[in-house]
């Protein structure tokens, strides 16, 4: 048998626990809550050792159910922490799952385990699963409809597991980390762009990635609503209109212009002004007055906005100037 | 605060009728956490500049504020003392309401509310920024943008379940931003304010069902509505209301949406939606319907191969007749668009230590009346490869454009634990979208993760970008960019510390020919370029260059089991530069002595540094309650405009109690 899916999602899970949050907060940030404190270190977890290879046999007999406070002899800790975590508080009373049938409800009949002395190795044991068949436990009872595309999502065809992001069994009395810092252990370049000058405020605790992303899977690849320009419409608004005169590329994608993650130039766009504009543009302001040559517009503005401010369309024949 | 205070009036009247009834019992209740926060914000420096180093708060005083608040459930809930300059708030909670076996209520809420302004954008004349908003260009000109902003969010939903073995549950939410603030705006050499005032509130309700074991479907409505209640400048503006420079049309979306999954298979999945909505503009009449439906599957056959097709189908759909008279000049029709995109993954971990990965996503993109613009405003004057109107040359998109985008991963699992990745993407599309869009474009990626000794692990990515527009018709877009990412990080294996190094580096080239003209005609009289006439013009032909660097360093200990610390600093540095100087191609002579000094002057250049300082501290006083404090320090500088410099202190302290 193959273990390298679960050696490479094991590892995955070791770099990103492992790995410390890395805090470009810019001056930019803001009194810090709980919510927003800078990123915290993941809890610790002992790089694995590489697996050795193994022909695993088919068990011989089916396991059977041990009961949770046998698995509690060996896993004190694990099973202090998850008698206080939200799992453990939660699914007796919402799911019926009493403490005593909660490990085996997601881990599968302990009782090959328990006969080969807690054998990580053993047949029958949880780590023999693909990380598909595992998430697909945690998906018996999350069947929000927000998880609905959870299957067909980049996540999961990427082999990404529950685990990596979400706590199953810890309980903390502080915050928990920021979930934009959980996405940002893996998209590190997402990290960087949200630390540039002009950002949308992840960082700073005020937006978070799933804002506009849905990471088990949104209508449209991972965005939140069904295309991007519905995602920034949701708090930009007044940008779609519909306009009598209307700009297309704002019509089509915000994309086309914004960098939406973090800009070196104001209002996240890809280049500055006039260079954006002109890659569109050609001629503008012919026919005006130069002054030695230098046509009056560029004299006096350096950024087109500061006269076509209405540049995502306007109701106005006056080119997107509301005069 | 008040739909807060709803919610929970809502929630403690079901309590209160189920009490009423007798049918609950204290211990049929789960309620959830209670923490209290409190955060203290001194300001150390003062000034406009401020503004703009602290974008989303902007305290401008030096003067102390605090906020004492309770958390409930996952977040927090402030109860406000406004002493002064109360920057932001943040309220958050969640309650849990289960009656037996029958009925299960969940609600969530959220609100974040940032109560003091800030400037989202200044005014740049000559390259000079003005500190203060409210000066602008006086030459008869009216223009604005935004002085002071601030920004309401909440978020409230309640989700019913009939019973707790119930597959049906129904759900309400509503949704709410606030913004309002300043707008300053000049207007025949007179300053004047505009208040700016919007809302945008949405509520959604839908039932959720899970019709068998192996399927799902939701069906949800939902209405929008964005409301613009700005004040109009008394005595200054006259006329109808779309001629006000804070003109946002009032706006309705309509929306419905049903989605499904069905899963027949452990193997095999199904899932997919439609979404249609339709947005009405009541200051001009106009209507906008849109629709999007995506199918998609996923397929495992074997352990080893797993494979996932996504199909996305949307239109938009702009209504062109209206009753809307105050537009004195004719407007081009909308375009209408239609989008078919394909995502094809393929990823196979069946090789020895190899896992292979590949994607593939053609798009095709429609645009109805794409040429409406040059229809309206034909051509007088010259043609090079584009429509040159009244004022300038507004090259319309291409009626449709197809682009196919395909990937490839490699992961090799190495000796000693070593991973190295390898990936590659191509595009190509048949048509430039737009003079800016590309249509090649090549990706290469390398990332290898080293584990070291001690708990250490490296890790380090290359990744370099070529896209460039073949099809332009003047524009000659191309760009490159690379971007380098290291990480070092280090972590105790009993979770009592760990220590993080990052630097990240990007540093990318756009390049377009941008034409200015200078001539005082339409009609060119002299010069020649690719066999077309035309004088004076101006182009570039430069590069657009831009850099970034970003270290970052955070660690964290954890001396005791209740005591934790966590430090953290980062270092930003960002240049970008229109660069001009030494590129310019001018056909005027008068220009050689013109052309640097107006590249440079005029093209935005930014060179941005910025410092952030952090250190926070929190204590677990007893099983359910913890403290902590912490401070940060922000350092802005910006060596373009050394107005904009500014820097901060923000102190926090708070306390969790959670039961």
């Amino acid at each position: 048998m193959n273990l390298l899916p679960d050696r490479a999602a094991l590892r995955k899970v070791v770099l990103i626990l492992s790995s410390l949050s890395f805090a470009p907060l810019l001056a930019l940030a803001q009194p810090q809550t709980s919510a927003t404190t800078p990123p915290q270190t993941a809890p610790a977890v002992q790089p694995a050792p590489a697996p050795a290879k193994a022909v695993v046999a088919a068990p011989a007999e089916a396991a059977t159910e041990v009961g949770a406070s046998v698995c509690a002899s060996c896993h004190t800790e694990k099973a202090d922490a998850f008698k206080k975590s939200w799992h453990g508080r939660k699914m007796p009373g919402m799911k019926g799952v009493d403490f005593e049938k909660s490990c085996e409800s997601c881990h599968g009949a302990g009782s090959l385990h328990v006969a080969a002395a807690g054998d990580k190795d053993n047949p029958g044991f949880a780590t023999t699963l693909i990380t598909a068949e595992k998430n697909d436990r945690c998906l018996t009872c999350h069947n929000q409809r927000k998880l609905i595309n959870w299957k067909v999502s980049e996540h999961n065809q990427q082999g990404i597991a529950c685990a990596q992001c979400h706590k199953i069994h810890d309980y903390a009395v502080e915050a928990p980390k920021p979930k934009s810092e959980i996405c940002m252990d893996c998209h590190k370049k997402k990290r960087m762009e949200a630390s540039l000058p002009f950002h949308h405020p992840i960082l700073e605790g005020k937006i978070e990635c799933y804002d506009c992303h849905n990471p088990h899977g949104g209508d449209f690849r991972n965005m939140a609503a069904e295309s991007v320009n519905e995602t920034c419409a949701k708090c930009h608004a007044e940008k779609l209109g519909p306009f009598q005169q209307e700009h297309p590329p704002v019509a089509e994608n915000c994309t086309i212009c914004h960098s939406p993650h973090g800009s070196i130039n104001e209002a996240l766009l890809k280049e500055s002004q006039p260079a954006l504009c002109l890659g569109c543009h050609k001629y503008p302001h012919a026919g005006t007055n130069a002054v030695n040559g230098v046509p009056a517009a560029l004299l006096t503005h350096s950024r087109c906005t500061n006269c076509h401010f209405a540049i995502h369309g306007n109701d106005d024949g006056g080119w997107f100037t509301n005069h | 605060m008040m739909k807060r205070t709803l919610s929970v009036i809502t929630a403690l009247m079901s309590f209160a009728v189920m009490f009423g009834a007798g049918r609950v019992q204290a211990q049929d209740l789960t309620a959830t956490s209670a923490n209290a926060d409190g955060r203290f914000v001194h300001d150390t420096d003062q000034g406009p500049s401020q503004n703009l180093n602290r974008r989303w708060d902007g305290a401008k005083y030096d003067d102390a504020t605090f906020d004492v608040g309770a958390h409930t459930g996952k977040g927090s809930t402030l109860l406000d003392f406004d002493v002064d300059n109360i920057r932001s708030t943040e309220e958050s909670g969640n309650l849990d309401l289960s009656l037996g076996q029958q009925l299960l209520i969940k609600g969530d809420f959220s609100r974040l509310t940032h109560r003091d302004g800030y400037i989202a954008n200044g005014m740049t004349i000559n390259n000079n920024f003005l500190p203060s908003p409210y000066v602008g260009f006086a030459q008869g000109m009216s223009t604005g943008t935004a002085a002071a902003v601030k920004r309401d969010f909440q978020e409230e939903e309640i989700v019913l379940s009939l019973s707790r073995m119930s597959p049906y549950r129904l759900y309400l939410g509503q949704w709410e931003q606030h913004v309002y603030g300043n707008q300053g705006l000049v207007l025949n050499d007179k300053l004047y304010s505009q208040g700016m005032s919007n809302y945008n509130r949405e509520i959604y309700g839908g039932i959720d069902a899970d019709l068998s074991a192996k399927s799902q479907a939701y069906y949800e409505y939902g209405f929008r509505r964005y409301v613009n209640t700005g004040e109009d400048v008394p005595g200054i503006i006259i006329g109808k209301a779309w001629k006000d420079l804070n003109y946002q049309a009032d706006t309705n979306v309509t929306n419905n949406k049903f989605a499904f999954k069905y899963n027949p298979y452990n193997s095999l999945s199904f899932a997919g939606s439609v979404v249609t909505r339709s947005r009405y503009n009541e200051g001009n009449g106009l209507t906008q319907n849109t629709y999007a439906g995506n199918l998609s599957s996923s397929y495992r056959p074997t352990k080893n191969l797993s494979m996932t097709a996504r199909l996305y189908d949307r239109g938009v759909q702009t209504s062109y007749e209206s009753t809307y008279s105050g537009n004195t000049n004719t407007p081009a029709q909308p375009i209408d668009f239609l989008f078919l995109n394909g995502d094809f993954d393929i990823r196979y971990t069946g090789l020895d230590n190899i896992i292979l990965a590949g994607g593939y996503r053609p798009s095709a993109t429609l645009r109805n009346n794409s040429n409406a613009w040059a229809q309206v405003y034909p051509s007088t004057g010259f043609l090079n490869g584009g429509v040159y109107g009244l004022s300038g040359g507004v090259n319309a998109p291409a009626g449709e454009d197809t682009r196919h985008n395909i990937s490839g991963k490699a992961t090799f699992e190495l000796p000693q634990n070593v991973e190295l990745e390898l990936s590659e993407n191509m595009l190509r599309a048949n048509a430039a979208a737009y003079e800016n869009t590309p249509t090649q474009s090549y990706a290469e990626m390398i990332s290898l993760i080293v584990p070291l000794p001690q708990n250490v692990i490296w890790m380090g990515s290359a990744e370099q970008v070529n896209s460039k527009n073949t099809m332009a018709t003047f524009s000659n877009f191309t760009e490159k960019k690379d971007t380098l990412l290291t990480s070092l990080t280090w972590s105790d294996s009993k979770g009592r510390g760990s220590l993080g190094l990052n630097y990240a580096f990007e540093n990318g080239v756009d390049s377009i020919d941008a034409y200015w003209s200078a001539t005082s005609g339409e009609n060119p009289a002299s010069g020649t370029k690719q066999g077309t006439v035309y004088t004076a013009v101006l182009e570039p032909s430069a590069p657009y260059k831009f850099t970034n660097h970003v270290v970052s360093a955070s660690a964290m200990l954890k001396p005791t089991s209740k005591f934790r610390i966590n430090g953290n600093a980062s270092y930003t540095d960002s240049q970008g530069l229109f660069s001009t100087q030494g590129a310019f191609n001018s056909l005027i002579p008068s220009w050689g002595n013109n052309a640097p000094w107006v590249g440079a002057q005029y093209f935005n250049a930014t060179d941005t540094r910025i410092l952030h300082l952090g250190l926070d501290a929190s204590y677990q006083l007893c099983k359910f309650v913890s403290a902590r404090g912490g401070i940060n320090y922000n350092d802005w500088v910006d060596r373009v405009n050394n107005a904009n410099d500014g820097r901060n202190t923000v102190y926090n302290v708070g306390v969790d109690y959670k039961f």
